[in-house]
C-alpha cells in the first residue's frame, strides 16, 4: 500500500480537485484506492456526499474510532472513501493537545487503512493548507507528496517556499519523496499563466515536474455542483477530465510497482497483435 | 509579463532541487551530495565576548550553584492564612499598598543593577540525570522542564513554540513577547544560510544581548513532534554544553518514549 499526500502551502490550489479526479482514474485504471480526506473544511466529503457532515471519518479515528466503520464504498469499484468526520470533536479531544500523540495516532491510522478498508493499492490524502499540524503529520507519514502549483505569477514566486517545505521533509523523514509538482489552474490563452508553465519547466527538472497540467475550467464548478467527479459530470469525457487520465498515468509510471507492462517495452508501442 | 527571474533565487531553487530529488537524499542509500568544506563564517564587526573561544567566561550549567533545597520551600505563613479570612476589598488595599511600595523601590534601583536571583533547587543543575521527565501529559512534562530550566538557568521569561511560531508553554516575565518573536523572525531569516551556519550543531544558539546583563536566548530542537524552538532570558549566554542540555532534555520531555 502506498501513500501519496496532495499538499501545499497555500489554500486554494486545486488540491481537492486533484485528490478527487486522480483518485477517481486511478481506480478505473484498475487500482484499488482510498480517498482520504484530512482537511478540517471535510472538501472531499462535501463534494461527492450529501449530508456529509453526518459522516464519521479521519479526525474521528484520530479521537479513537475503529476505522472499520468510517470507511464508505462508492459506486466506482476500487474507490472508497474516508471523509473528514468531525473536527470539532478533535478539536475538544485531548489528542489535539497532545502533537507527539497525535503524530503517532496519525501513523497508525494511515497504517491500518489497509486492513480496514480491503486489499488497497494506494491511499491518496488531501491535506488542509499549510504544513502544520495534521497536514505535517500526514506529509510525515506519507509515502509520497504531489503539490499542486498555481500556474500565475504569486505561484512561481511561491514555488521556492513549497521547495523549502519539502526539502526540509525530506531531510528529517527521508521516506517521504515528492511524486511531482502538477501546474492547476492553467489558463493557456492567457500569457501570464503560460508563461508560469513555461517558467516552472525551465527551472524544474523533468522528474519533479508533472508534464499534465489541470486547467481553469468552469466544468469543475459544475462538477462541484453536482457532486461528482469530472469524468462522470458527462456520457462522453470532457477533455478537462482526459488530463487526470494522463496525470494517473504519469504516477503510475513514477510509482515503484505500479507501471503497466507498457512501460517496458523498448519501441513504447503495443500493437493489438503480433 | 515581468521577468520571473528577479522574483525567486534560481539557485536557491536548483539547491532545494537538489535535495528534494531521491536520487541526491538519504531515500537512496547514497551518502548525501558533497558539499564544501566549512567555512567559519568570521564576522567583520567587533568582537565580542562570547567569540573569544568555545565556553569562554560563561557560565556552565555545573557551575550555576542552586543554593539551598530550602530556598524553595514556602514557610508556613500564618499571615497567609489571616489573610484567607480578611474580606476582598481589605485584601485588595493591602496589595495596593505593597505594589506602590514595589514601585517605589523599582525607582530607586540603579539601571545596572541586576535584579533579584530567582530561587534555585539544591538539585545538581546541569546534570540530564537530576530532571526526571513526569509520566504526565504534554502539558504537565512541559510545565515541569519549564521549572527545571528556570530553576538551572535562573531565566526570568521562557517560552516554548513550534515552528509556525504557536505556543506550546509560555511563562513571561518582564519582557516583551514581541523581542521573542522578533528573534524568531531572525532565525526565520537566517534559515537561507543553515547549511553554512550548521544549525543543528551541538549547542548551537542564538543570543540578543538586551542590556541590564540580560541575554535573550533562542534554542532549537528536533523532536517528535517537529523543530521546537525555546526561548528565554537569562544573565549571561549559555555554555554550548548548557545549551545542548536543555536542548536535548526538551527533545526527551515532548517524546518520553
Amino acid at each position: 500500500m502506498t501513500k501519496v499526500s496532495i499538499a501545499s502551502q497555500k489554500g486554494g490550489v486545486g488540491k481537492t480537485t486533484v485528490a478527487i479526479n486522480l483518485a477517481y482514474s486511478l481506480a478505473r485504471r484498475g487500482w484499488n484506492v482510498l480517498l482520504v480526506d484530512s482537511d478540517p473544511q471535510g472538501a472531499i466529503g462535501l463534494s461527492l456526499v450529501e449530508r456529509s457532515f453526518d459522516h464519521r471519518g479521519f479526525f474521528d479515528a484520530l479521537c479513537g474510532d475503529l476505522l472499520a466503520g468510517l470507511i464508505l464504498q462508492t459506486r466506482v469499484p476500487g474507490l472508497s472513501l474516508l471523509p473528514a468526520g468531525n473536527y470539532r470533536r478533535y478539536e475538544q479531544s485531548p489528542i489535539a493537545l497532545d502533537p507527539v500523540a497525535r503524530r503517532r495516532r496519525t501513523g497508525a491510522i494511515l497504517a491500518e487503512l489497509s486492513s480496514a478498508a480491503g486489499d488497497l493499492d494506494l491511499v491518496m490524502i488531501d491535506t488542509a493548507g499549510g504544513t502544520h499540524s495534521v497536514t505535517g503529520d500526514v506529509l510525515w507519514h506519507s509515502d509520497y507528496a504531489i503539490l499542486p502549483e498555481l500556474a500565475e505569477p504569486l505561484g512561481l514566486r511561491t514555488l521556492p517556499q513549497i521547495l523549502h517545505l519539502m526539502a526540509d521533509l525530506r531531510a528529517k523523514n527521508p521516506p517521504t519523496q515528492v511524486l511531482g509538482i502538477v501546474p492547476t489552474m492553467v489558463q493557456s490563452d492567457q500569457a501570464q499563466s503560460a508563461e508560469v508553465v513555461r517558467k516552472l519547466r525551465e527551472i524544474l527538472p523533468a522528474e519533479l515536474l508533472f508534464d499534465a497540467v489541470v486547467p481553469r475550467d468552469p466544468v469543475f464548478l459544475r462538477a462541484s455542483e453536482h457532486g461528482v467527479p469530472l469524468a462522470l459530470l458527462t456520457h462522453h469525457p470532457l477533455p478537462a477530465a482526459l488530463i487526470f487520465d494522463q496525470l494517473a498515468a504519469e504516477v503510475e509510471q513514477r510509482l515503484p510497482g505500479f507501471a503497466p507492462a507498457i512501460s517496458n517495452r523498448t519501441d513504447g508501442l503495443v500493437r493489438l497483435m503480433d | 509579463m515581468a521577468s520571473s527571474d528577479s522574483w525567486i533565487d534560481l539557485r536557491e531553487v536548483a539547491r532545494l532541487v537538489r535535495q528534494i530529488l531521491p536520487s541526491s537524499g538519504q531515500a537512496s542509500g547514497s551518502a548525501p551530495p558533497a558539499s564544501p568544506p566549512a567555512v567559519p563564517l568570521v564576522p567583520s564587526g567587533p568582537q565580542f565576548p562570547w567569540e573569544a573561544g568555545p565556553d569562554a567566561d560563561f557560565p556552565d550549567l555545573d557551575d550555576l550553584d542552586p543554593g539551598p533545597e530550602s530556598d524553595l520551600q514556602l514557610p508556613a505563613d500564618p499571615e497567609l492564612e489571616r489573610l484567607a479570612q480578611l474580606p476582598s476589598e481589605e485584601i485588595r488595599h493591602r496589595a495596593t499598598r505593597a505594589m506602590k511600595a514595589l514601585r517605589a523601590v523599582a525607582s530607586q534601583r540603579p539601571p545596572a543593577t541586576p535584579g533579584p536571583q530567582p530561587p534555585r533547587p539544591s538539585s545538581p543543575p546541569g546534570n540530564a540525570t537530576g530532571f526526571h521527565i513526569p509520566e504526565t501529559r504534554l502539558r504537565e512534562r512541559l510545565l515541569a522542564y519549564a521549572n527545571w530550566v528556570t530553576a538551572v538557568t535562573g531565566c526570568v521569561s521562557l517560552r516554548i513554540v513550534d515552528p509556525q511560531g504557536y505556543s506550546l508553554l509560555e511563562r513571561e516575565g518582564e519582557n516583551d513577547p514581541g523581542m521573542v518573536d522578533c528573534a524568531l523572525k531572525l532565525i526565520a531569516t537566517l534559515e537561507q544560510a543553515r547549511s553554512r551556519m550548521q544549525p543543528d550543531a551541538v549547542g548551537a544558539g542564538l543570543y540578543v544581548p538586551l542590556g541590564d546583563d540580560e541575554w535573550l536566548g533562542v534554542l532549537e530542537c528536533e523532536s517528535a513532534a517537529g523543530r521546537l524552538c525555546l526561548s528565554l532570558i537569562t544573565r549571561a549566554p549559555l555554555s554550548k554544553a548548557a545549551a545542548a542540555e536543555l536542548t536535548e532534555t526538551l527533545r526527551r520531555t515532548v517524546d518520553p518514549g
